[in-house]
């Protein structure tokens, strides 16, 4: 066992994606010493270069009627009465400043008219979506070039933390691996900011990138947090299911199925449409509609539906047109897997596409933990049960800025803390003992396959209290089991079982908190379906999940009202 | 799986050791495969040790996947590759961390 490298900083910020960097920009513009930590290339790594680019904001130039207000009841309303309701009144508010911010950083937005061009979604009363060129990468490209502008922010790319550090009870650094020279660091740090993304990669069926392990909600959970409504996973409704090799790649449904878009149609094995009439329903909704034709079998081969264009009232020149205005490059032209998306039916189902899960967060973007704040997909309740669309990067933006701004006043005038030896020699321990020799050793990939099984099968869009049980039980199984007999091969450097492993040992943690938190809500809402408890509570409340005398305390939790 | 294999050799960098070598691996051709999803299947049956970015954009638009594949600098999720078709794989640039791992621009 070698020792490790420590570094210090004032602010320390966990993720390289949207809600990271801006926390990142914004603390060092408060005037505090900044570190980021990102486990892949910021902008290369992580979800949100997937994301598509809509980010809502109510500039009301879609339609003169559209306002924060509104904006504010349409989150409400899609969260299925889940909602923070604090939180999405800062993020109705604010996403019109922050995107105004973007363009300071040079990112562009499609303009009509030199005006904002703004698309409607479903559950947009209005439509809000601004369109960021170049999608999630043109954001997290331009705010990547915005952090190059700042010296004073150190950035270690590569970097897997896998503890926050204590010291008498107060939160004092992380620790982790950097894979870039398989050494251990300690980071001193005054705040610490966790914004590393959702936890799509517990289920196999998903369409986000590898790297989407909760390790944020992970290292929460561990250092005492408030965690909420982890059984909350967004499915998009419509992501490709076949051919293989774009299986995982999602079809923005919103641009396809919408009247007033694309116009075309959903349909079942038989070629018949299934959708009921009326405007495009939400996410949640229209998941359900496909499910129920697959299970009732009308899918097709792959348990799937089609998105047919051969109905669309549109004529070919309109849609060759909207398909250049309304769907960024790589996303219109799939030729390369032999795919026009203008005249070929698409194969598409269900797939985990956000989690609406996490740690619990307050307008200030703070946890329960002092010093510790939260932003993006590691935070949770500004969705609630459902998410509308273009409110994800709003979000990174909205609370990555609050983050990175208190984390930045918290660190002021704060002293640090003493290294605790004893733990940081237990975690080189635990991640040590993976590259010693085992009897019978196992490689992290197959503990990965096997947690992703249980979760599509048991944790998927239809649960039920005996097949989550399972679930549990095999999940524990995994841990005490499966876990002791990991073996690593190879060099320190840039080792990816290595790091797989550390990730599988979070994620194992993090599948049992999800899979208590789904067993406590015994009813349907939004996306969690219980096929036991298929009615709607009167009372919504939050599940809560947090670290108590070292054991997982299980409860339920009110959900905050707007304040006076 | 079915058909001719494909003949990859890939230029390996061994930081610790600090020594490159040429490593050559016959993978089983399926269909619709990438260089990205070859990689992935050696990484999974062939070789654990083998370090590359597995992140996984899909749509050629971050860059992270980017090696020389015949010499030429590609993206590797976007490269399909043919049965029996024969492979070089090496590091984008020179600053290699391990072997088609690079610090990217």
């Amino acid at each position: 066992m070698g020792d490790y490298e420590v570094l210090r900083t004032g602010v320390l910020i966990i993720g390289g994606g949207g809600a990271g960097v801006r926390a990142a920009l914004e603390a060092d513009g408060q005037g505090a010493e900044v570190c980021l930590l990102s486990k892949g290339p910021v902008a290369r790594s992580g979800i949100t270069p997937l994301a598509y680019p809509s980010l809502q904001a109510a500039f009301g130039t879609g339609d003169p009627r559209d306002n924060p207000d509104v904006h504010y009841r349409d989150t409400i309303a899609e969260g299925r009465d889940l909602v923070d309701q604090n939180l999405a009144r800062v993020l109705a508010d604010e996403s019109i400043p922050r995107a105004l911010d973007l363009e300071r950083f040079g990112i562009r937005f499609k303009k009509q008219d030199e005006r904002f061009f703004q698309v409607q979604h479903p559950g947009q009363t209005y439509p809000r979506n601004l369109f960021i060129v170049g999608g999630g990468f043109g954001l997290i490209h331009g705010l990547r070039k915005e952090l190059q502008r700042r010296p004073g922010v150190r950035i270690l790319e590569d970097f897997c933390v896998s503890h926050l550090l204590r010291d008498q009870g107060e939160l004092m650094g992380a620790f982790g691996l950097h894979m870039r020279d398989g050494r251990f660091y300690a980071i001193e740090a005054k705040s610490i900011v966790l914004a590393c993304g959702g936890y799509e990669e517990l289920w196999g069926n998903t369409d986000t990138p590898p790297d989407s392990t909760g390790d944020g909600i992970f290292l929460a959970f561990q250092s005492g947090a408030d965690i909420i409504d982890l059984e909350m996973t967004q499915y998009y409704p419509t992501v490709f299911a076949h051919p293989e090799s774009i299986k995982g790649i999602l079809v923005q449904y919103e641009t396809f199925l919408e009247g007033k878009y694309l116009d075309f149609r959903l349909v079942n094995r038989e070629g018949r449409e299934f959708l009921p009439q009326g405007p495009l329903p939400g996410r949640d909704t229209l998941m359900r509609l496909i499910l129920s034709e697959v299970e009732e079998g009308r899918g097709s081969d792959h348990n799937a539906v089609y998105i047919d264009p051969s109905r669309s009232s549109k004529k070919r020149e309109e849609i060759d047109r909207l398909v250049r205005e309304l769907l960024e490059g790589p996303d219109r032209n799939l030729k390369g897997f032999g795919i026009d998306i203008r005249k070929d039916r698409l194969e598409v189902c269900p797939a985990v596409h956000h989690t609406l899960g996490g740690i619990r967060i307050n307008e200030r973007a703070e946890t329960s933990v002092q010093g510790l704040f939260a932003a993006g997909e590691n935070a949770s309740s500004v969705h609630g049960a459902n998410r509308i669309s273009g409110n994800a990067l709003s979000e990174t933006q909205v609370f990555g800025t609050r983050a990175g701004k208190y984390a930045a006043q918290h660190s002021r005038g704060r002293g640090y803390g003493s290294l605790p030896a004893g733990e940081i020699r237990e975690a080189m321990q635990k991640w040590n003992g993976f590259v010693q020799r085992k009897k019978e050793g196992i490689r992290p990939l197959v503990l990965r396959r096997e947690l992703k099984a249980v979760m599509d099968r048991y944790l998927g869009p239809n649960r039920d209290d005996e097949g989550m049980r399972k679930a549990l039980q095999k999940v524990l199984d995994l841990r005490g089991n499966g876990l002791p007999k990991v073996e690593v091969s190879g060099g320190k450097i840039f080792n990816l079982d290595w790091r797989t492993a550390i990730e599988v040992s979070m994620t194992l943690d993090l599948a049992e908190l999800v899979i208590r938190s789904a067993l406590l809500r015994e009813e349907t809402r939004g996306h969690h379906f219980r096929r036991d408890f298929p009615e709607t509570s009167e009372m919504p409340q939050h599940t809560l999940v947090r670290k108590r005398d070292g054991g997982i305390e299980v409860t339920h939790s009110p959900v905050s009202v707007l304040g006076p | 799986m079915g058909g001719k294999s494909i003949h990859v050799r890939i230029l390996r960098f061994s930081p610790e050791e600090k020594r490159g070598r040429v490593d050559t691996f016959q993978v089983p051709y399926g269909p619709e495969m990438t260089v990205q999803t070859m990689l992935r299947y050696i990484y999974e049956h062939e070789d654990s040790t083998l370090a590359f970015r597995d992140y996984r954009c899909g749509r050629g638009v971050c860059n992270a996947c980017s090696m020389k594949v015949n010499g030429k600098v590609t993206r590797s999720c976007q490269r399909s590759v043919r049965a029996g078709e024969e492979v070089l794989l090496e590091p984008a640039n020179d600053r290699v961390i391990k072997d088609l791992v690079v610090q990217l621009d």
